[in-house]
């Protein structure tokens, strides 16, 4: 087993806004705009206060079991099989998670950076790499994120000054306009997109300060917010909201049109490739989530064993979609999936933190 | 505080029980020659001490490895010539001869008594002069150590421009005596051991008691327990390679130095120091990965100018491992990131190149680690020449023959300068190394592979220990109140609570140490 509570919130904080932040930015402008329009920052904002409630409870009931991940205390409250079985929809949303994570860094990698490499050999690459660092242990990832996480948030506010130039504010109007109906819809997909930090339930055990991690925690999720909401705005500032609409890699446009006086110009190469840790961050802290996941699902001793057989299993099913349309097609899938997940889990937080006594009563 | 691990003396002799010392100095002198057969360097002096009823005496001692003015003055002279002028010792009963001699007689400052045979030989055989009396059962052992040894001079790896320009000898004592005379406190403490089984070499470990972390100070004790039965300890770097934590990782875990003061202020900071008779190059744990690429003029020079010099050794290292692969994965995966006219001026360039930039730079970079291997074995004034005919003239050639694009020749040029700003020459190495499998991944994955393979390389990094702290730490346990010494260099006077400095009043050792590593997991269940 790993050890428990070596990690600082500090780095609870990086992983969390390395998560939110992830991958998913890079599809979240042109996927908003299609639901919400030009209002998908309010989308984004509403969307973050209901997560921020989330977390509230997500803090509060893994403080009420300390030591235990999800799911482990979740049989304890729910009874064997139904425990077992919220778990392992917990832990197959992680590993969906990151299989869709990694699907959508090599479909932009192929599109933008390697026309001709077959995916398959650019995600292995990739993918053992993972395995490496999560057999290193959460230790190591977090480490790994926290020496990462300031280059990486300094070059995300570099992408968007550096497009200063090339925004317009009359693009963002005019301000909510959308129909209300649109705007629950945006609202929804926007939870499953910060749904992310149900993540927090699996790390808790090892965070060595829990107390702090409410205020951690909010405050990571503030920061994502607000990176989002100011790529959003960015990104259509820039592009107007049709033209965003029909752009498969909005951000990733952003970043061609950026180019250093007259010595490099294109950066978008160089953009994917730093911006190859935080794939790798995300799918390293979802594939640990999930290991470690299945482990205490399936009882085993020791979760070194399982990495090579989930690694496997993330590679096959991240080159199952045949194309771009069929991972995106997905990528619905998973919103849905999302969606149940964050209705779920908060509902199910809701009902043990209001009737469930906590650890010492129950164990 | 510190526990004290009792330190085990191995002689090869005494597995079963100490010889004793007989009596009869004659048995004694037989049995250590016998011992001592064929060992041409031992010397056998024997003579008798008093004129009324005179005593047998013998000195034994290691030729070259004493100082024979003090043999001759103190101990010769003082027992067979001024003994005599002190008391008449006729009266004296045999047993307490060697009483008088020790208390009264010789003239050395540094004397111990043994009670057998086995303390008698290791004390020669270290250097100093064992005198056997007749009719006793105990021995002297006389400090005349004094061999010839190499002048203190400015060590040639580590060279500074301000700063002082002493360096460690081979010799233990006057390594330690550099160390005595800068830290003129009692809380410098200097354990000696001796590790071999054959060459029974001093090893001593020096720490500030107070400021280091006792943990670490009973963890180097333990992993230099570990080694006692090897056969030999020739250099520091054996003993590195005995307590280091990864063995197979291409990073140096444990910092050496020559530089005195180097070793004092890391002292200062808390770490432990293990020091090799024989070896100018101390051993500095527990070692974090930013160290080598500090150099001690840094603290010396102004604050400005040192942080700047910092960032270039950053780049260095960056670009030591990263140009060629970079320049790689650009030219072959991606021109569109380079302007038109750059692009052109390049392709210009390249025009008439038979191989592919990933040939190229690789010929390129294998003759380059050529070339510094030669000129490392070759001595000074011929090894300038060899960069002279290395560089310039098959560089040139090559170019003009259109077998390397005359870029390729800069970019290389580049990465070696970049190796060469790392202050320590044990870090460079694996930066060197590196470079190779980040150009093949350059050549296959572009920018991408680029990506990855510094991944690769921090995962790695990450996972590394010296003695239980991070190597990247305070980077990657990230201590913001450490990096004004890593990302700056910021005045010395803010540097009150960086782990070098002590804090003002005298507290328990905790707090002096702000870094908690070794407990790390305490917290664990």
């Amino acid at each position: 087993m790993i050890k428990r509570g070596t990690i600082s919130p500090r780095q609870i904080f990086f992983i969390l806004t390395m998560l939110l932040t992830g991958i998913y930015i890079l599809i979240l402008p042109r996927h908003l705009v299609l639901v919400a329009g030009v209002d998908g920052w309010f989308v984004l904002l509403a969307g973050g206060l209901v997560s921020a409630i989330m977390l509230f409870f997500i803090n509060r009931v893994s403080r009420k079991f300390p030591g235990k991940t999800v799911v482990e205390f979740a049989p304890l409250v729910l009874g064997s099989f139904l425990g077992r079985i919220f778990g392992a929809f917990l832990v197959i949303y992680y590993t969906f998670l990151a299989a869709v994570s990694l699907r959508i860094f090599a479909e932009m990698l192929k599109s933008a950076l390697l026309p001709d490499t077959p995916r398959g050999l650019v995600l292995t690459v990739l993918i053992v790499l993972v395995a490496w660092i999560v057999q290193n242990g959460l230790e190591d990832i977090a480490r790994f994120t926290e020496l990462l996480s300031p280059l990486i948030l300094l070059l995300l506010v570099l992408v968007l000054l550096g497009n200063l130039n090339h925004m317009d504010l009359i693009r963002l109007r005019p301000v909510l306009q959308t129909p209300p109906l649109d705007l629950l819809e945006g609202v929804i997909s926007s939870l499953s997109y910060f749904g992310v930090i149900i993540v927090l339930l699996m790390l808790y055990p090892y965070v060595n300060a829990p107390k702090k991690l409410t205020t951690t925690s909010l405050v990571a999720l503030f920061f994502a917010v607000s990176i989002t909401v100011a790529f959003f705005l960015g990104t259509v500032a820039t592009f107007g909201v049709y033209e965003t609409g029909r752009m498969a890699w909005p951000v990733i446009e952003l970043v061609k049109m950026e180019r250093i006086g007259e010595l490099l110009e294109r950066l978008e190469a160089f953009f994917l490739s730093l911006w190859l840790s935080i794939a790798f961050i995300n799918v390293s802290v979802l594939s640990f989530c999930a290991i470690s996941g299945w482990t205490q699902l399936l009882k085993l001793k020791n979760y070194r064993k399982l990495t090579l057989i989930i690694m496997g299993l993330l590679l096959v099913l991240s080159l199952w979609p045949k194309d771009l349309l069929a991972l995106l097609g997905l990528y619905k899938i998973n919103f849905i999936y999302g969606f149940v997940v964050t209705l779920v889990v908060p509902l199910f937080i809701m009902v043990v933190s209001l009737f469930h006594k906590g650890e010492k009563t129950n164990a | 505080m510190v526990k004290k691990i009792p330190i085990k003396k191995n002689n090869p002799t005494d597995e079963n029980k100490a010889k004793p010392i007989s009596t009869d100095i004659n048995k004694n002198l037989e049995e250590i020659k016998s011992i001592f057969s064929n060992c041409s360097d031992i010397v056998f002096r024997e003579f008798l001490i008093g004129y009324k009823s005179p005593v047998k005496a013998a000195l034994i001692y290691v030729d070259g490895l004493i100082d024979k003015a003090a043999v001759h003055d103190h101990i010769l002279k003082s027992l067979t010539l001024e003994a005599r002028s002190s008391a008449p010792n006729a009266e004296l009963p045999e047993e307490d001869i060697i009483k008088w001699v020790n208390e009264a007689t010789i003239t050395v400052a540094e004397k111990k008594q043994v009670e057998n045979l086995d303390d008698v030989m290791s004390g020669f055989l270290s250097g100093d002069t064992a005198l056997l009396i007749d009719g006793s059962d105990k021995a002297l052992i006389l400090g005349t150590k004094g061999w010839a040894s190499r002048g203190i001079a400015e060590p040639d790896s580590e060279v500074v421009v301000r700063g002082p320009r002493e360096g460690f000898t081979e010799t233990l004592r006057i390594n330690t005596s550099m160390v005595r005379r800068r830290i003129h406190s009692d809380k410098l403490k200097i354990e000696s051991r001796k590790i071999g089984k054959y060459t029974q070499t001093d090893v001593a470990v020096l720490y500030m008691d107070g400021i280091v972390n006792p943990q670490i100070v009973k963890e180097v004790q333990k992993r230099l327990d570990r080694i006692n039965e090897v056969d030999s300890i020739l250099e520091t770097g054996c003993i590195e390679q005995y307590i280091e934590d990864h063995p197979y990782s291409p990073f140096p875990q444990i910092q050496y130095t020559e530089r005195p003061d180097k070793l004092v202020a890391y002292l200062l900071e808390g770490r432990v120091i293990i020091m090799v008779d024989g070896s100018p190059n101390c051993l500095i744990v527990p070692t974090v990965f930013i160290q080598f690429l500090q150099s001690p003029e840094d603290y010396y020079s102004r604050i400005l100018m040192s942080t700047v010099l910092r960032w270039i050794r950053f780049l260095g290292v960056f670009s030591a491992v990263t140009l060629p692969a970079l320049y790689i994965a650009v030219t072959t995966f991606h021109q569109e990131m380079i302007p038109t006219r750059l692009a052109l001026s390049i392709a210009g360039a390249r025009e008439g190149v038979p191989f592919p930039a990933f040939v190229e730079a690789f010929t390129m970079e294998v003759s380059l680690e050529l070339l510094r291997e030669a000129s490392v074995r070759l001595p000074g004034p011929i090894g300038s020449t060899l960069g002279i005919v290395g560089a310039l003239i098959v560089g040139q050639a090559a170019v003009e023959a259109k077998l390397v694009a005359p870029q390729m020749v800069i970019v290389v040029a580049m990465t070696a300068i970049g190796s060469f700003t790392v202050p320590s020459f044990a870090a460079s190495i694996p930066l060197r190394l590196f470079r190779f499998p980040l150009m093949i991944l350059g050549a296959v994955l572009g920018l991408y592979g680029v990506a990855l393979g510094w991944i690769a390389i921090l995962i790695h990094m990450i996972s590394l220990k010296s003695f239980g702290y991070p190597y990247l730490e305070p980077l990657a346990p990230l201590r913001v109140s450490e990096l004004k010494d890593v990302l700056i260099r910021s005045p010395r006077w803010q540097m009150t609570t960086a782990p070098q400095f002590r804090s003002p009043s005298e507290k328990p050792p905790k707090t002096y140490l702000r870094r908690s590593y070794i407990n790390k997991g305490g917290g664990g269940k």
